[in-house]
Order: C-alpha cells, then sequence, then structure tokens
C-alpha cells in the first residue's frame, strides 16, 4: 500500500529533538536529587549537574555528526566499513545486548515505583509485565509510530513537572540554597558523574539517524533536545533542596516522588498529586522503554539481517522480563543500573571518538 | 490475506451463478421489435411494473415501441414530450418519418425527439441499466440500436434540515438519497471549474452510482490515487449505504475508530473539499464520506468555524473535556474508589464512602450495571418513534435512575457520573467517535478494576501506541500532532481567527497551499 | 498474520490482567483513620529474651464512620457518631495499626491521616518523639501535611472533644490550628514534613502545643520546645513566648499589640511583620545575633484621646510600640537562651549560612555539650510603621 511520505518511513529533525529528550528523561530523576545531594553540599549539586549536562550535550552533538556522516547507511554498515566486519558485529551485538538491559532496568523500576507508591499486595511481577506487554505492542507497530508517541507524550510530561515545581514554590525555602560553593572539588566531581549517568541514553541516536529525511540538520536539533532535561532536571534539583534542605534530601529514596507528594492541591479533584505525577511519569519510562527496544531490534535487525522482527520480539522479551526480575533488592537494581550507566559512556564516548577518528585518518567519507 | 482468499472464492461463485441465469435470455440485441420485447420480458421475468407500449409512428406503419419501468419515471415527460412529439409533430411538421430502420431512429433522435438527455445504444447490459435507472428505451423496427431517453423521476425526499448533525448557526440544508440533487449541493457551494466528479459504479448487482468528488490542484494527486485504487478493489454485491464503502476501503479493520468521517451536510463537505480532502457520494444515501481524517477532526464541528472565534475555541476545549469525560470518568471513579481512595481530598472521600455505604456491589459492577441501563436506554430511544423515545429517556433516566438509589442498589454519585458520561457523550459532534469512545470506556473500566489507575494509563499509552501507527487513506491518524505540523495547531488547539487561518492543512499535502491572500481580512 | 498475531497479544495481556485484583478494596469497607494520639501506657523493666521496646504506648486511633456524616438520613433514630476511637497498645506503631484491624471491620486505611498528638509524658523520653514519627515517615501511605502536636497532660482524651460544629474532632482541630495566622499567640501548624527536616538537620525546634480545658473544650495556644540533639521535649513556652518566637522568626502573620500611651491603652493591629537577623561570627565563643523586627499597621483602638495628624504624636506612639515589641522579643530570649538554653529559633541556620567553616567547628556543640548558644549575645531590635490611624482621627476634643 502506498502512502505518503511523512507517514512511512521517515522523520524530520523534530522527531529526533523530542526523542533525544524523551529518551534521557525517566528513571533518573527520580532519584538524582538523593545522589547529587550526597555527593555535594547544599544547591552546589547543581553546578555538577550543569557540567554534566554540558558533557552530554557534546557528546549528543558528536554521535548525531557521526551518525549523520553516514546518510541513510546503518550503524552495522558504515562501523563495518570503517574497522572491519568482525569488530563491528561485535560492537552491533554488545549494543543490542546494552539496549536489552536498559529495557529491563526500566521495566523494573516501574515495578518496584508501583508497588512502593501506588500497589500494596499486587505483585511488582504483574506491575512489570504488564508494562513490558506494552512496550511489545509499542514496538510491534513502526519504528515512525515509536518516535511519534515522543511528540505525544513529552508535552505533558513537562507540563506535569512544570506543574509540581511550581506548586512547590509555596513550600520553598531560598534559605536552603546557602552557603553556595562549600563542596570540595572531588565532591563536585562526584556530583558530575552521578548526573551525567543520569543522562544517559541518548546512544539511541546512533540508529535513529538512518530514519532521517535531512540527517544534516541532526547535531544541531539533538543537541536542542538534550537541553531539556538538563533544564528540566537542574530545576528539579533547585527546588527539591529548597524545599527539603540537602540534608534530608539526602535521605529520602525517591525525592523527587516526595517532592510531588510535598504539594497538597487545595480544593483539587486529586488530593495525592505524587500518584498522579507518577502515573504521567509512566508516560516517560514507556517512551524511554519503548525506544530503547525498538532501537536493541534495529540493531540486532542490522547484523541479522534474516530474522523476522516478530522472531527477536518472541525471543528477546522473555529474556528482558528474566534479566529485569533478576536483581533481589533496590540496591542490586543501582548496581545493575551503574553497569548500564559504564557500557553507556563507553557507547557514547569511546566508540565516537574511536570511529570519528578513523574515519578522519582513513579518509572515508560517507555519501554526503 | 484473508480477505484476497474470499474475495476468490466469492468471484468463483458468482460467475457460475451468472452463467445459469444467462441460460433463458440472450445477451444481444435483435432486429425486430416483438424479439427485443420478448428478450427484455425474459430478462426481468416480465414484472408487472415494467411497461412495453408498442405503437406506430403517425400513419406511417413503422412500429416502435418504447419500455420504462413504472414509477422510476416521469409519466409527463413521456407522454408529452415523447409520445406526442413522435405522433404529432413529426408528422405535422413534415419531418421525414417515412424511411426505415436506422435511419429513422437517427431522425427521431436528431429531428424530432427535444430530450436534451438521450443517446443511441446498442448492446443490452447498457439498455438494462438505462430501463432499470429510469430511463425510457425506444425500440425502433428494423434496427438493432435504441434510443435512450432521459426520463428519470421519482419521488424524493425534499432537502431537509440534517438530524443527525444538529447546528444552531448555519446551512439548513442536508445531503438526500439522490446522487443528482447530492452532487448539485456540493457543486453549488463550490463554484470552481476544478471541481471534479468522478463516476464509479459499485455493486456486482445493483449497479450503484459513486461519485468520488475533489477539487483539481488542491487535493494530492496521490491521495487520489490511493483511493481509486482502493474503489477498484471493491467488490460487493450491493451498497445499501456509504457505511458498506468506508468498511471496505479503510485502512484497519481492527480499529476501534472510524478512519473516514460521515456527514449529512453538504457545507462540511466543501469545507472539506477546500482542505484538499476528498468526498465520497454513494447514490442512495445521505451519508457522504470524508477522507482522508484525523483524530483532531473528530471534535471538531462546522459551527466552529460560523461563530466568533474566541467562542469557538472555547467550545473546543469543551468538546476536549467532554471526550475525556465520555471515556474516562467511570474507570476514573473506579479505580479512585476501589484502589487510590488516598487520591480523594479527604472530605469527598468520606462522603462517598458513606454514599455508598450499602451498596452490596463492588465499584465496577455498579458501573457495569448503570452503564449498561445507560447504553439500553439509548438504543431504546432510537428505535422508538420520536414521541415515545423522548419520553423513554425522561422515564429511563430520572425513575430507573432514583429507583435504583433508593433500592441501594448503586450509589448516588454513580448515578451522577454515568449521567455526565452520557451527556459528555452526547456532545460529541461525530457520531461515529462518539460510538468509539462508548467502546473504549467500557475497556478501560475493566482495566481500572484491575490495575486501577496503572491500568489505565497503561490502556492509555496502549490507546496512543494504536493511534501514532493508524492511517486514514495513508494519512497518520495522529496527524497534526505527531507527525507535528505546527502551522495546523492553530485550527486545532485553538480555532484561530479566520483571517489568520490562512493555509490549509498541511498533513493533506495539498497542492495549492495558499488559502487566501496572507493579508487577508480588514483586521489589518 | 501480523494482525493475528497482535490480536494474539492484546488477547495474552487481558488474560493476565484478569488473574486478579490484588489491590481492590471498595471505599465503604476501608476503616478512614484521620487521627492519632499517643501516650505512655508503661516501661519495661525487665529483659525478655523476645526483642522488644523499652515503652509500651497506647495510641487512640480516630476512625471515620461515614454514616454518621451522612446528613438528614438518621431521623428520630438519634444520630450516630461520625468518628470511633480506638485504642491500640503496642511497642512499635505498626503493631498498633496491625492491632487496630482485630478491633473495627473496616481495613485500616491511613491514606488519609491528618493529625498526630504526641503526649508531653512521651516526648519527654529521649529520642522516643523520634522513632514515633519514623513509621508515619516511612510508611508510603502518609501525606507530608499530616500536622503533628504535643498535648500538655493526656493526648487520647482529646479525640474525644465536642467537635460542634463540624463532625469529626480531628478536623476541628486541624480548622482551629488553621486560625494561627490570626492568634500570634498559637504557632504555626508544624507538618510532619518540616519536622522530619528537623529531625535531620539536628536543629532544635518547637511543636505547637494543644490542651484539653475545662469544659471539654481544647486550647491551642504555646508551643513545646524539643531538643535537637536528642529529640526530647524540654518545656511548653506560653502564648506570649509563642508570640516572641513568631515576632524573631519573621513568621508573624497578624494580630494586636496593646501599648499604653499615658495611662491609657492604644491598640495597634499588625498587619504585616518581617525579621532579619544578622550574624556576626568574628569570635566563635562569642557570636552575635542581632535581630531586627519591623512591622507594619494601623492604629485599631486608641482610649487615650490623641490627635494621630501630628508628627511627634506618632513618633511617641511608635516608640511605646517599639518598645513592646522588643519586650515581647525579649521574654522569648530570656526563656530560651539564658533559661533553657537551647536554640529553638534556629539560630543556628544563620551561622551555617553566614560562616559555613565555623559553623561546622562548633555544630556539635551548639546548643548542648559546650553550648556555643547559650554563650552568644542576641540583641533585638524592633521597628513599628503606623500607617494609617483609622477614620478618624480624634472621637472626642
Amino acid at each position: 500500500m502506498k502512502s505518503f511520505e511523512y507517514g512511512d518511513g521517515e522523520i524530520g529533525h523534530t522527531e529526533i529533538f523530542y526523542a533525544v529528550a524523551s529518551m534521557v528523561i525517566a528513571i533518573g530523576i527520580l532519584n538524582l536529587p538523593r545522589d547529587l545531594a550526597q555527593a555535594t553540599n547544599y544547591v552546589d549539586g547543581v553546578f555538577s549537574l550543569i557540567i554534566a549536562g554540558l558533557f552530554a550535550i557534546l557528546f549528543t552533538w558528536m554521535i548525531a555528526s557521526l551518525a549523520a556522516k553516514y546518510p541513510k547507511q546503518s550503524f552495522y554498515s558504515y562501523t563495518a566499513s570503517l574497522i572491519s566486519r568482525p569488530i563491528a558485529f561485535v560492537i552491533t551485538l554488545g549494543l543490542t545486548i546494552h539496549f536489552l538491559l536498559f529495557v529491563a532496568y526500566e521495566t523494573r523500576m516501574i515495578g518496584v515505583i508501583a508497588a512502593h507508591y501506588i500497589f500494596d499486595r499486587t505483585p511488582i511481577e504483574v506491575a512489570s509485565f504488564s508494562f513490558l506487554m506494552l512496550i511489545v505492542y509499542a514496538v510491534s507497530g513502526s519504528h515512525v509510530g515509536i518516535l511519534r508517541l515522543n511528540l505525544m507524550f513529552l508535552p505533558i510530561i513537562v507540563l506535569i513537572a512544570i506543574t509540581i515545581c511550581l506548586m512547590n514554590l509555596a513550600y520553598f525555602d531560598t534559605e536552603n540554597l546557602s552557603p553556595f560553593f562549600t563542596t570540595d572539588l572531588k565532591g563536585y566531581w562526584k556530583g558530575v558523574q552521578e548526573s551525567y549517568f543520569s543522562f544517559s541514553g541518548y546512544e539511541i541516536l546512533l540508529f535513529y539517524i538512518v530514519l532521517m529525511n535531512r540527517p544534516k540538520k541532526a547535531p544541531k536539533f539533538a543537541a536542542l533536545g538534550m537541553i531539556i532535561p538538563v533544564l528540566l532536571y537542574a530545576t528539579f534539583y533547585v527546588i527539591t533542596i529548597g524545599v527539603f534542605s540537602y540534608d534530608t534530601t539526602q535521605t529520602m529514596v525517591f525525592p523527587t516522588i516526595e517532592l510531588a507528594k510535598e504539594v497538597e492541591v487545595p480544593g483539587g479533584f486529586f488530593e495525592r498529586l505524587e500518584s498522579v505525577f507518577f502515573i504521567i511519569w509512566i508516560m516517560a519510562i514507556f517512551n524511554t522503554a519503548a525506544m530503547a527496544y525498538d532501537v536493541s531490534l534495529l540493531a540486532a535487525r542490522s547484523i541479522f539481517k534474516k530474522v523476522k522482527k516478530k522472531t527477536l520480539i518472541f525471543i528477546f522479551s522473555p529474556i528482558i522480563f528474566l534479566a529485569a526480575m533478576f536483581p533481589q533488592n533496590l540496591n542490586e537494581i543501582r548496581t545493575m543500573a551503574t553497569y548500564i550507566s559504564y557500557s553507556s559512556l563507553f557507547v557514547v564516548v569511546f566508540i565516537p571518538i574511536v570511529l570519528l577518528v578513523i574515519a578522519k585518518l582513513r579518509g572515508i567519507k560517507g555519501s554526503e | 490475506m484473508f480477505f484476497k482468499y474470499f474475495n476468490n472464492q466469492r468471484k468463483q461463485q458468482n460467475n457460475q451463478l451468472n452463467q445459469s441465469e444467462q441460460e433463458d435470455f440472450k445477451v444481444q440485441l435483435f432486429r425486430t421489435i416483438d424479439e427485443n420485447i420478448e428478450n427484455i420480458k425474459k430478462l426481468y421475468d416480465s414484472p408487472d411494473d415494467l411497461i412495453t407500449r408498442k405503437f406506430t409512428i403517425g400513419n406511417t406503419n413503422q412500429e416502435c415501441a418504447i419500455i420504462y419501468i413504472a414509477g422510476l419515471t416521469n409519466k409527463t415527460v413521456i407522454d408529452n414530450r415523447i409520445m406526442q412529439s413522435i405522433q404529432i409533430e413529426s408528422v405535422e411538421s413534415g419531418k421525414n418519418v417515412e424511411v426505415k430502420g436506422d435511419a429513422l431512429l437517427n431522425t427521431l433522435h436528431e429531428k424530432v425527439l427535444h430530450s436534451s438527455v438521450s443517446k443511441v445504444v446498442n448492446n443490452l447490459d447498457e439498455v438494462s441499466l438505462a430501463i432499470l435507472s429510469g430511463d425510457t428505451a425506444l425500440f425502433v423496427n428494423g434496427t438493432d440500436k435504441v434510443l435512450i431517453l432521459g426520463t428519470k423521476g421519482w419521488e424524493n425526499r425534499s432537502i431537509e434540515e440534517p438530524i443527525s448533525e444538529g447546528l444552531i448557526r448555519g446551512p439548513r440544508e442536508g445531503f438526500i438519497e439522490n446522487i443528482r440533487t447530492n452532487t448539485v449541493l456540493v457543486r453549488r457551494r463550490v463554484r470552481d471549474s476544478n471541481l471534479r466528479f468522478k463516476a464509479y459504479q459499485v455493486g456486482r448487482r445493483s449497479k450503484k452510482q459513486l461519485v468520488v468528488s475533489y477539487i483539481e490542484g488542491i487535493v494530492n494527486p496521490d491521495l487520489v490515487k490511493e483511493l481509486n485504487r482502493r474503489l477498484e478493489s471493491i467488490d460487493l454485491d450491493d451498497a445499501p449505504e456509504s457505511g458498506y464503502i468506508e468498511q471496505w476501503i479503510e485502512d484497519d479493520f481492527l480499529s476501534p475508530f472510524p478512519q473516514l468521517s460521515h456527514t449529512e451536510r453538504p457545507d462540511k463537505v466543501a469545507s472539506a473539499l477546500d482542505q484538499g480532502k476528498i468526498a465520497i457520494l454513494l447514490d442512495g444515501t445521505p451519508f457522504v464520506l470524508i477522507a482522508p481524517m484525523t483524530f483532531g477532526n473528530t471534535l471538531q464541528s462546522p459551527e466552529d468555524y460560523y461563530e466568533r472565534w474566541i467562542v469557538s475555541s472555547l467550545i473546543r476545549y469543551l468538546r476536549y473535556v467532554a471526550a475525556f469525560i465520555a471515556v474516562f470518568l467511570p474507570s476514573l471513579y473506579i479505580a479512585l474508589v476501589s484502589f487510590h481512595p488516598g487520591m480523594i481530598p479527604s472530605k469527598l472521600a468520606f462522603s462517598l464512602a458513606a454514599t455508598r455505604e450499602g451498596v452490596p456491589f463492588p465499584a465496577l459492577i455498579e458501573a457495569l450495571l448503570m452503564e449498561a441501563t445507560m447504553e439500553l436506554l439509548r438504543e431504546a430511544g432510537i428505535r422508538l418513534p420520536k414521541p415515545i423515545g423522548q419520553t423513554i429517556g425522561i422515564v429511563g433516566g430520572l425513575v430507573i435512575g432514583e429507583a435504583a438509589v433508593r433500592a441501594g442498589i448503586v450509589s448516588p454519585v454513580m448515578v451522577i457520573i454515568v449521567a455526565l458520561t452520557a451527556i459528555a457523550s452526547f456532545s460529541m459532534p461525530s457520531y461515529g467517535m462518539a460510538l468509539s469512545f462508548r467502546m473504549l470506556r467500557f475497556g478501560f473500566m475493566l482495566i481500572a478494576s484491575v490495575l486501577g489507575l496503572y491500568g489505565i494509563i497503561l490502556g492509555y499509552i496502549a490507546l496512543n501506541i494504536h493511534l501514532v501507527n493508524l492511517k486514514s487513506l495513508g494519512v497518520p491518524y495522529s496527524a497534526p500532532f505527531a507527525p507535528s505540523f505546527y502551522g495546523d495547531w492553530k485550527d486545532l488547539v485553538i480555532r484561530a481567527p479566520i483571517t489568520m487561518l490562512t493555509k490549509r492543512p498541511k498533513y493533506t499535502q495539498t497542492g495549492d497551499t495558499e488559502r487566501m491572500d496572507n493579508k487577508g481580512g480588514n483586521s489589518t | 498474520m501480523n494482525r493475528v498475531k497482535k490480536g494474539f497479544i492484546i488477547f495474552c495481556m487481558t488474560l493476565i490482567l484478569l488473574t486478579g485484583c490484588w489491590d481492590r478494596v471498595e471505599i465503604e469497607d476501608r476503616g478512614f483513620n484521620i487521627g492519632v494520639a499517643i501516650d505512655l501506657e508503661e516501661q519495661r523493666g525487665e529483659e525478655v529474651e523476645q526483642p522488644q521496646g523499652d515503652y509500651v504506648f497506647k495510641g487512640t486511633y480516630q476512625l471515620v464512620v461515614p454514616r454518621g456524616l451522612q446528613q438528614g438520613e438518621g431521623g428520630a433514630g438519634g444520630a450516630t457518631k461520625a468518628y470511633q476511637n480506638l485504642v491500640s497498645r503496642s511497642d512499635t506503631m505498626f503493631g498498633q495499626v496491625r492491632n487496630l484491624a482485630e478491633e473495627t471491620s473496616r481495613t485500616p486505611f491511613m491514606k488519609h491521616l491528618q493529625l498526630i498528638i504526641i503526649s508531653d509524658e512521651v516526648a519527654k523520653k529521649p529520642k522516643v518523639f523520634a522513632n514515633i514519627l519514623d513509621f508515619f515517615l516511612r510508611d508510603h501511605e502518609m501525606r507530608r501535611g499530616i500536622n503533628v502536636f504535643i498535648s500538655n497532660g493526656e493526648a487520647g482524651p482529646i479525640f474525644d472533644v465536642d467537635p460542634n460544629p463540624d463532625n469529626l474532632p480531628v478536623m476541628f482541630i486541624n480548622s482551629i490550628a488553621e486560625n494561627a495566622r490570626k492568634r500570634p499567640e498559637m504557632l504555626p501548624e508544624q507538618r510532619i514534613g518540616d519536622i522530619y527536616e528537623r529531625l535531620v538537620d539536628h536543629h532544635s525546634y518547637l511543636v505547637p502545643q494543644i490542651k484539653l480545658g475545662g469544659d471539654n473544650n481544647i486550647e491551642i495556644e504555646g508551643a513545646a520546645i524539643i531538643h535537637g540533639h536528642n529529640n526530647r521535649f524540654e518545656e511548653f513556652i506560653t502564648g506570649e513566648e509563642t508570640e516572641g518566637v513568631r515576632f524573631i522568626k519573621g513568621e508573624y502573620d497578624a494580630g494586636l499589640l496593646k501599648t499604653m500611651i499615658e495611662d491609657n491603652l492604644v491598640v495597634y493591629e499588625v498587619k504585616r511583620a518581617d525579621s532579619k537577623i544578622e550574624v556576626n561570627t568574628e569570635d566563635k565563643e562569642q557570636i552575635e545575633f542581632t535581630i531586627n523586627i519591623s512591622t507594619e499597621g494601623n492604629i485599631g483602638e486608641s482610649f487615650e484621646t490623641l490627635d494621630y495628624t501630628k508628627p511627634e504624636v506618632m513618633d511617641k506612639v511608635r516608640s511605646a510600640l517599639e518598645k513592646e515589641i522588643e519586650r515581647i522579643a525579649q521574654t522569648t530570649i530570656k526563656k530560651l537562651h539564658q533559661d533553657l538554653k537551647v536554640d529553638a529559633l534556629q539560630l543556628g541556620s544563620y551561622v551555617e549560612r553566614k560562616d559555613y567553616k565555623t559553623w561546622k567547628e562548633i555544630k556539635d556543640n551548639w546548643d548542648h555539650g559546650e553550648n556555643y548558644f547559650a554563650k552568644s549575645n542576641i540583641k533585638v531590635n524592633a521597628k513599628a510603621m503606623i500607617r494609617t490611624s483609622g477614620s478618624v482621627i480624634q472621637i472626642e476634643k
């Protein structure tokens, strides 16, 4: 069936912009303020956060320009042309696993938070499983469809985030912010690390830029897309510290959800905003997980060309579920998150730099 | 896949049928009148509304016959224009009616009969179709050609205000069952030489006339091509209503949403054509299909453009809220009452608990009971004659609701919820969408009763996944939100002042994008 | 085939979703717990093998009886009370809530909890105050807006107060507590979230006092001082001292001040008040605090016949008012600074912000041990501004 060009396989720069923002906004923000507050003093963490954000924007730009160099070529194919087929195969396979783990982590976290804030007796497995099924439904549609979901959800997500921040202004105490610059350098560095991890996820660009109709615009809009989460997270952090003071922030499991809990809507239909917040945040987490799964399918299909997408989904989904249910408690989940973050760091910093350098050295030009 | 298989099977069966029927009569025209009449009578099995009249012209002995179906034709035309012309005028004016066969037919056609709609045909299929469509066939002895005279004329409903789409302000005309009248109604509104009416015939047996209408130069040619492809594929026995066409050419038959919109209003069709959309008119139904449609379209009414923009924008928001209520309110109630009473403000929670005290059912059953009653009432109200229908509404709504509360079967709050939901779904401008919402509502109620709010949000996300993958004639259903065409938002998020709506919608990818001069209006 | 598979997935999903509804409890089956009052039951002496706390608490839980809230329906049958007070005894809060389930047909539901009253007897035991609040902070069901009070005397009976014209005593108490905006003698409500911050940063703090008056009335006035380093209740302060606290902390919303001008009363209506605290940390042994209080307001009532159009009259009234404010503040400071030596005004946090290095050194000995707080100097300056003197200049001439 022939249909419109824009209805089919191609995406514009808007989709890339939204994709980066949606991918990054997810679980990270829920516990980021605590990790940051543990590393730094008072509101100093926001500087770490912004430095990490700048790094993230830089890397986003780098990755996007790498991928945009080879328009309409899959990651596997241009990697193969740069550094031989077997190495490209291994890297792509690694990326597939990396993204699958990502999905597993998000799936598990959904279960954990749902069980904590919404449910009492409903098992985590059920919450996670139904979420995973939803992702499976999403990825069995088109790639473009998933990117379009971002366009529909991200505004709602940003809106609820801003609402929470605004409503907390009533409890905001500027005195909680000062004194400034009391953290030592080591603390700042730790803060940068912690916040950098919460910005991971934009490595999806390696695979999504293939779908773009005008990839030259990709680096600019991807970097712009990264600015949204950086600003949002910074705002959240300042508000959290202002409302709770940094000592208290350190002691809460999910400070951001507590922030929503702090608010009491006067005369509203909903009294407990944290449930509404979390409910909306499920959309954010869904976007992230769905894109990660989608990208892992893209990666896997670029190396196993003959296998059908449906077959891959049927193979991957049980693996994801088992991986999601593997950690026993919050600490083990955190360990899992740390591993994912490190592999993400490897993916976004090491691989692109190496590839860019090799591309320069060997002078292989993409079909520009 | 399945469809193609079934189609093939059906085709084979049909061919067999046709062959067996064809044994009785000959698919050809004869040179003598009697043979022709006999043959046609056989073809129709001599029904009593088939009128055959044999006569000889004036004082010659040229034998002629007219055949038509009583009731489909305008008898005055036949008597005064055809019979009279042939019998009296031709002889008196001394036209040459002495010739025979073909020549006579031509004389009659060119000189004698003053009917503007007439043509000469020479095969039985066309003759038969013409007779069935209300034309009159004139046979002349000695030729195998037939003169078809346009005498269509049957009783039509007059043009009335459409019942299904009422407006306060706007034209009061609605389409009727006659396709000619309908095309006229469209033409009268779009006086553009580029307005195209492309005719199709639909229905293996009934051969309904179907007209595809669009404005050349505005419409995207790919859309027309795609629609053409789909229409050509139609293989139906009969298409009694445009719903048949809609269901045949829609993109996804599993979807809960209608993928083509239908309307009874010519003004709505005209403005759709103006936006680069395509209208599909079918003979025998006042409902005209419009393609492509998007989700946003379903919440718009033509009246939005007739009233001033601030009012219209606000009313649109009201509709968005109504749509939300129509789908989600009962499920939210279930989720809040059965799962998350902590989210209800304390005082409201206590009084909710008080009203539900003594209600024997869980919220889900309570809601299902009331919603099912509501649906029943609605269905009953449609089926009954109008005056009684309204009574049913009142009796059902008030008496049953009140009695159910008194009997302690449902809580008063539930009655409010159900009533609100019903009112909200009545306020949808598109009936097709209102039906989908009714259906989705039950789905959300079920999922809310299992997973509470978490279930609702999962369901909502699933619905969105479906929406972004759904297409209407190849155009994404979720446009212009996703993919975003920000230019189109001023006719979606708000209804911007007419002077600012200078561009045609982008999602239809029109040829001519400018709707008016950029400076438009007096408001400068 | 694509569609069939899609359908299959959806079908699977529904099947799984249909297997159970774990969390469904209908709203009328929940026992809405809206208030908790904690009293001391006994002190444990001997060691037992079973792990147990040092104290056994008696918790009074107020549950809503929704039927009693319905109006008009009861008729002549005598209205049922809208609430039910249940008593549960245990050494842990969690245990108490669990015990409740034995006593009531409804599942106890804590998400609408709005009030915690802890008796002074309980709060006097070191650390116990924090231990009690732990459950209410840890449990995700609890909101952060729960009001916390310390009762002067037994806490439980407060829940039997006559809530007229409301229905529920807890709601009644909360609405009275909201009046703190108009009554400077009352401490503004302390939400459990606020106290949580104090528990973490170890500053001393104040909790509003609640007391059962005669005639089954409640009195909310004054406050209880809790020492930050061990979360132990020290002493109550009076209404006037609370007023001073609110002046010093800039939490004064509105109220009236009386002053004597030539043996006659003049009433000053405070519309707005603010305070600025300056710290001098040059000598950590002798930290200096300067508290500048400024108020704005009108003359509300004047028994003395004065011509308020004259600047010198205004000056006179103003300086009298300023002296009065300073007097009130000094009373409070005397009690907290000199008598009790507890920094319930959280002056320490100003040091922290001003001079983080010094603060780090003295933090652990701020208002206990070495007690740098007691060694500090506190100065109070007040400024009163009179905006208008009302509609009349003077009623007699």
